[in-house]
């Protein structure tokens, strides 16, 4: 025997009999139980709490490149391809898309901001927005009235791609801002209480250096 | 349908949409975490402490490594650390009660003899070769749990402690070294259980 078996057998205590062994996983089974309970209780409280908290976490989107919405924006979203979303937005946001627009969508979580906006080229604003957030196994209409848009002073003649930009600043700080990219279109998102009207969006390279300024007019 | 010849990571995996696997797992490394836990706070403390890891193996089985098929080195990890907070606290309950009866004396007085094998060691001696335990560096204590106590290879230790194979070597080395001294100082290597 050497010194480490010595030290384990005077360390060592009997082990459980079998049926301690059994009684401990069953309290074990029970406590997990529990937890499963609780942790489902809780999902069925936040689930409503959600729709409640996409009120007041989201906040709008700034179209950064504006190019006709026609060209850049697809009639059926990339960005989530979820087809329950796909079919739920158009009639959660107002009514089925006519002839003339497309729709966009852009998904956090639970929670997606649906654009729909004109294939007119000389129409790029957005026509319609809604949120939505899931609920149980389908889509159900959150809000229609939580997002704010911001319409962006100026022109931006300036293309920006996905992978150049490092980082969104605010005023020359992080801000609560975050931003997400689809179909062409950089989506900035804020929450409500963040008064983001008067304000500069800057884009950043990983250099540092500016790729963008935008100035961020009151809401119309 | 049996699941015995399943890994742990997938018993952990599909434990989020059964929680029943992540019991197949517990009963698999139960007797090896108590066993560890006795070691380590004694056998009084010891099914609390189990259950405690379980338990907490279950909150936290979404941060698991799941390349990694054996669970038992991340088990004991989380036994271990468990059981250092359990240690913090029982050697604060212990100190301040000396402190408040001055019973140190009175408690060698009814020290007991525990058999061990083929000899006897004295239950005070037992306590002391755990607190000396318990003073190791951490990074000594975790290694010779894993690969000492718990019997676990170098290589298994060193995966889950993030470090080189020969550092787990080291740090054991030098938590043996420790540790006999302190052996040596309580006369337990003089006792007659060599074998």
């Amino acid at each position: 025997m050497d010194d480490m078996d010595r030290l384990r057998r005077i360390l060592d205590e009997p082990p459980p009999t079998a049926d301690e062994r059994e009684a401990a996983l069953a309290a074990l089974r029970t406590r997990i139980d529990q937890e499963v309970a609780g942790k489902r209780r809780r999902q069925r409280v936040m689930r409503v709490g959600a729709m409640v908290a996409t009120m007041v976490f989201v906040a709008g989107f700034v179209l950064v490149r504006q190019p006709p919405i026609g060209e850049a924006w697809s009639d059926t979203p990339v960005v989530p391809p979820d087809r329950a979303l796909v079919a739920a937005a158009p009639g959660a946001c107002g009514g089925p898309l006519t002839p003339d627009e497309v729709l966009l969508v852009d998904q956090r979580g639970s929670l997606a901001l649906v654009l729909i906006g004109s294939r007119d080229p000389s129409g790029a604003s957005t026509v319609r927005s809604c949120t939505l957030s899931e609920e149980g196994v389908g889509w159900a209409l959150a809000s229609n009235s939580a997002l704010r848009v911001d319409s962006m002073s100026g022109s931006i003649d300036k293309d920006l791609s996905e992978s150049e930009v490092e980082r969104v600043i605010i005023d020359g700080s992080d801000g609560p801002v975050d931003v997400s990219y689809a179909e062409g279109f950089f989506l900035v998102w804020w929450p409500q209480n963040f008064a983001l009207a008067g304000k500069t969006i800057k884009f950043l390279a990983a250099d540092g250096s500016v790729l963008l300024e935008m100035p961020v007019r009151p809401s119309r | 349908m049996s699941y015995e010849d399943r890994s742990d990571a997938w018993l952990i995996r599909e434990s989020f949409a059964d929680p029943g696997f992540f019991d197949v797992l517990a009963r698999r490394h139960y007797d090896v975490v108590h066993r560890v836990s006795a070691y380590l706070v004694g056998s009084s403390a010891a099914p609390d402490l189990a259950q405690e890891t379980f338990l907490q193996a279950w909150r936290s089985r979404g941060k698991y490594d799941l390349p990694r098929p054996n669970a038992r080195p991340w088990l004991l990890g989380i036994a271990h650390n468990l059981a250092l907070h359990e240690y913090r606290r029982l050697d604060r309950e212990r100190s301040a009660y000396k402190k408040e009866a001055n019973v140190s004396e009175a408690l060698e007085d009814v020290d007991r003899w525990v058999d061990v094998d083929d000899g006897l060691v004295a239950e005070s001696n037992r306590w002391a070769l755990r607190e000396a335990l318990w003073a190791l560096p951490e990074a000594e204590r975790t290694a010779l749990v894993q690969v000492v106590l718990a019997e676990l290879t170098y290589a298994e230790a060193a995966v889950e402690l993030d470090v080189a194979e020969g550092t787990v070597k080291t740090r054991v080395m030098r938590a043996k070294k420790r540790m006999r001294e302190k052996m040596e100082s309580l006369g337990i290597m003089e006792f007659p259980l060599n074998g």
